[in-house]
């Protein structure tokens, strides 16, 4: 998920409301819309992910590696005989 | 009465392991770059060349002793380590035969210590993710351990420590951490495994 955020500033809504929380924590970055802030990603999210800019980084992005080790000694084969039926 | 259509047997975790990841290879994280290989041991390493495009088969390669240091080579420089778009095929081919590999193994040894090592040296350049499945206690050195369960001295109590019985775990994940390596540790056991000392290898990782 990419997160971006706007600085731009609704003046409309400073004729109505007394704001507790920061201006930019009542924009949702998903639909792009002002208003409630538990709509928020990180409220109703267990996990976020920021996109890292270059300055973040020791190195361009890496491909996925993946390495599986197997065990295959004689133990491999004797564990977890089963039998499906479907 | 009930009727059933399909009666599957599996034997061995190597099995069912390979059924699921060829089922949900394509639900791997990652882009087109997506690269994966294969290492099996027992009291021996295996490695695998997967990068045959043109007829889908691979290449077994044994180092048939670890007094012969195999960690401090690798025995083709690519190859082991295949793009999952490009040799997909072979991925598959391999998945299906590995089981009937070994079916009829008879080694009851695990060098588990040389083939983390032979991992890291794999994925040095990039990072990336090892997946460890383990179903007995390492007992080859380098990061043999001590296959007799700790007990509490000559009285014959309940054992009074837990806790690692060898740095070599613990030295070989931080060196993992530093070279961008995340590693998972699956245990099969059906004896003592040492779960203290293994454990170690998976705390110092830090995600990529």
């Amino acid at each position: 998920m990419i997160v971006s955020y706007s600085y731009s500033i609704i003046l409309y809504f400073f004729k109505f409301f007394l704001f507790l929380v920061p201006q930019e924590f009542l924009f949702d970055p998903i639909t792009k819309t002002y208003g409630d802030p538990s709509r928020r990603p990180e409220v109703r999210f267990g996990t976020v992910e920021y996109t890292a800019t270059a300055d973040y980084m020791a190195r361009p992005p890496q491909p996925a590696m993946y390495l599986f080790l197997l065990d295959v000694s004689h133990n491999a084969i004797q564990t977890g005989e089963y039998i499906i039926e479907i | 009465m009930i009727m059933y259509k399909n009666i599957r047997f599996f034997k061995g975790y190597l099995q069912s392991f390979c059924d699921v990841l060829l089922e949900s290879l394509n639900s791997l994280p990652g882009d087109a770059r997506t690269q994966i290989g294969f290492i099996t041991y027992d009291s021996r390493i295996h490695y695998y060349d997967l990068s045959d495009r043109q007829n889908g088969t691979f290449r077994v390669m044994i180092a048939p002793d670890l007094d012969s240091k195999p960690e401090d080579f690798l025995p083709m420089p690519d190859g082991l380590m295949v793009t999952l778009c490009e040799c997909r095929s072979t991925v598959e081919t391999f998945l299906n035969e590995l089981p009937k590999l070994y079916q009829d193994n008879h080694e009851t040894d695990s060098a588990l210590g040389s083939a983390l090592q032979i991992a890291g040296k794999l994925l040095g350049q990039t990072g990336g993710r090892v997946t460890v499945i383990q179903t007995r206690i390492p007992n080859i050195n380098p990061g043999a351990l001590n296959e007799a369960i700790p007990s509490g001295g000559q009285s014959g109590k309940e054992p009074t420590t837990v806790g690692p019985t060898s740095d070599y775990y613990k030295r070989l994940s931080l060196d993992y951490a530093s070279i961008q390596i995340a590693c998972d540790l699956f245990l099969l056991n059906s004896h003592h495994i040492d779960l203290a000392t293994l454990s170690m290898y998976n705390c110092f990782r830090r995600v990529q």
